[in-house]
């Protein structure tokens, strides 16, 4: 017991200092060419123009994408200890979809004409919205599996109706908006988007960080579960809440970005064992990590076209991923 | 003595059909309960309900003096153990952790203090299966699993264990050293109610036999009174008497003579 404790400080505490690195790391590279010296200065003293793009547009771009894998890892990792299925994520239960189909809706509309927060705050809104219908078709009282399966027929709908924004789109523009949204970007993304998504990470991760009692319990199923005291409704209500705040808040700074969710518990089991509890802090590090790497990889590469997030993340991720999941005897029993 | 459990005209329907019709039943300290019954009788259903697991359609069911259906979750959890005939692992954690989860309703859930490690160890050993704490869950033995969740179910050391078929998976060794250790629990004080369908071992084993037939109580009393032949032959629907070898009785049954 008292190694495993070890184990998991020295996991937790490697995988925490990855992450403050790579966004370190990140306010060195960028297309203006600054020197490494001048960038320190610059995140710690005023030093003009310099300063300006250092603490203005590489320090939120690469929070915005560590946050982004964050709350998707955390969002993952609450889905498949409440559902018990290796396979669930948000983009199973559809909470994805609704929300890139919120943002989606809003660019369609144009309803960034009125304010600049009107596409996050509808991505938020429809991860919400689509959780609560969710919830109200069956959260509440019958079995996960047709919860899968209700997830699984909203996740079609919604995408569906993204492809048909997509095939109406008026003009190309919108449509590279739209695929923004779809593939997922942190470019020119500053705190001002940083402080609408906060609330709603923040919430979010405590939410799932208030059941993890409930997720352990829930390895013996739910009978067991609710016979040693594990208040299942209130489990189940809060990871689905928790992950549509996440999800919404992900969505909201960096776009739909599919892979992380799945990939970071999974991840996470390999490195510090299978304990659904024990995963959550693992699983926020190395969704972060992933997004903050995946950017830092976008920068680095000579291309005139901009790589999109979800696309580098799964470019750099999947194989690795796949390796794992064949051979680790850690990741699924 | 005041029971520990008290069933007081308990109906349960599941899916609209009728599975328990007004049961009623007190357990007290120190009783080892064989719960037994024909397939579909409604032993799962009377252990889930004592348990407070799924809602009664109407009756009273109390735990230590308790309206069982007002206790939150953990209080109920802190004088009860239940250990389900289905008992799945979703994750491939070590054994003790699975045993490490009876302790869930006592202290912070996921800290294990000095008494929670001391009642885990206890379990363990209680179930021979100390040597089975750092294996997977997933690469032990159907016999050794069931072990690790009687330990489950023991390691809250509370006052009352509900057991559904706990010795279903078992070898004929630790069918009887898990029949004696569950003895010894009632004899120590305890109290275990156990749905059972070896009909010999219950008899040597339970102080009290409640035979369940079509959601209703057939016969409840000592295992001598409560197996009567004649009630064998209605409710199990095979032969069967009490048979004295030396110092001991044994039950023993046969295939029934038209």
């Amino acid at each position: 017991m008292k190694l495993s404790a070890l184990n998991t400080a020295v996991v937790n505490g490697a995988l925490i200092a990855a992450s403050v690195s790579l966004i370190l790391l990140s306010l060195f590279i960028g297309p203006a060419d600054i020197a490494p010296g001048d960038t320190l200065a610059a995140l710690f003293t005023d030093q003009g123009a310099i300063s300006a793009i250092i603490r203005e547009i590489r320090l939120p771009r690469a929070l915005a994408a560590w946050l982004a894998g964050a709350c998707l890892g955390a969002a993952g990792a609450g889905l498949q200890g409440l559902l018990r299925n290796p396979l669930a994520d948000p983009g199973v239960l559809g909470v994805s979809a609704a929300a890139a189909l919120g943002a989606v809706v809003a660019l369609y509309f144009n309803f960034a004409a009125f304010a600049f927060w009107t596409t996050p705050v509808a991505a938020i809104l429809s991860a919400l919205g689509a959780t609560a219908l969710l919830y109200v078709l069956g959260a509440g009282r019958v079995s996960t599996a047709r919860l899968i399966l209700i997830g699984v027929g909203f996740s079609s709908f919604c995408g569906a109706l993204i492809s048909l924004a997509m095939n109406l789109s008026p003009n190309p523009f919108a449509l590279t908006d739209l695929m923004n949204w779809l593939f997922g970007t942190v470019v020119n993304r500053s705190f001002r988007d940083l402080a609408i998504a906060a609330p709603f990470a923040g919430a979010g991760l405590v939410m799932i960080a208030a059941v993890a009692p409930g997720l352990a319990a829930l390895t013996l199923g739910e009978e067991t579960a609710a016979s040693i005291g594990a208040n299942l409704k209130r489990t189940r209500a809060l990871v689905i809440a928790g992950a549509a705040f996440l999800v919404g808040a992900s969505v909201s700074v960096a776009g739909a970005i599919g892979f992380v969710g799945i990939a970071a518990p999974h991840l996470a089991r390999a490195f510090a064992g299978q304990n659904p509890a024990r995963i959550l802090l693992p699983s926020i590090m190395l969704g972060g990590a992933m997004l903050a790497g995946a950017d830092l990889f976008i920068r680095m590469m000579p291309f005139d076209q901009e790589l999109k997030l979800g696309v580098a993340a799964a470019l750099i991720g999947a194989p690795g991923f796949v390796w794992i999941a064949a051979t680790s005897k850690r990741i699924a029993s | 003595m005041k029971p520990i459990l008290e069933l007081d005209r308990v109906s349960v329907a599941l899916s609209e059909r009728a599975v328990l019709n007004n049961v009623s039943c007190a357990a007290v300290e120190g009783e080892f309960i064989g719960l037994v019954g024909p397939n579909g009788a409604g032993k799962s259903t009377l252990l889930r309900a004592a348990a407070g697991l799924i809602a009664a359609a109407s009756g009273m069911r109390s735990l230590s003096g308790k309206n069982l259906d007002k206790l939150p979750p953990r209080e109920r959890a802190r004088r009860l153990a239940y250990l389900p005939q289905m008992r799945p692992v979703y994750w491939g954690v070590p054994a003790r952790a699975i045993v490490a989860l009876g302790r869930f309703a006592f202290g912070a859930p996921l800290t294990e203090g000095e008494q929670d490690a001391a009642a885990i160890d206890r379990a363990l050993a209680d179930c021979a299966a100390a040597h089975l704490a750092d294996r997977p869950a997933s690469t032990l033995s159907g016999g050794e699993l069931a072990r690790i969740h009687l330990a489950r179910a023991l390691a809250g050391e509370t006052p009352l264990l509900l057991a559904d078929e706990p010795i279903a998976a078992l070898d004929p060794e630790h069918q009887f050293s898990v029949m004696a250790l569950l003895r010894q629990k009632a004899d120590a004080g305890r109290t275990v109610i156990a749905a059972l369908h070896d009909l010999p071992l219950a008899a040597r084993y339970c102080t009290r036999i409640i035979v369940l037939n079509a959601g209703a109580i057939a016969a409840d009393g000592a295992p001598e009174t409560a197996l009567a032949p004649d009630l064998l032959r209605d409710v199990f629907r095979v032969d069967g008497a009490m048979e004295r070898h030396g110092e001991e009785t044994a039950l023993r049954l046969g295939l029934m003579q038209r």
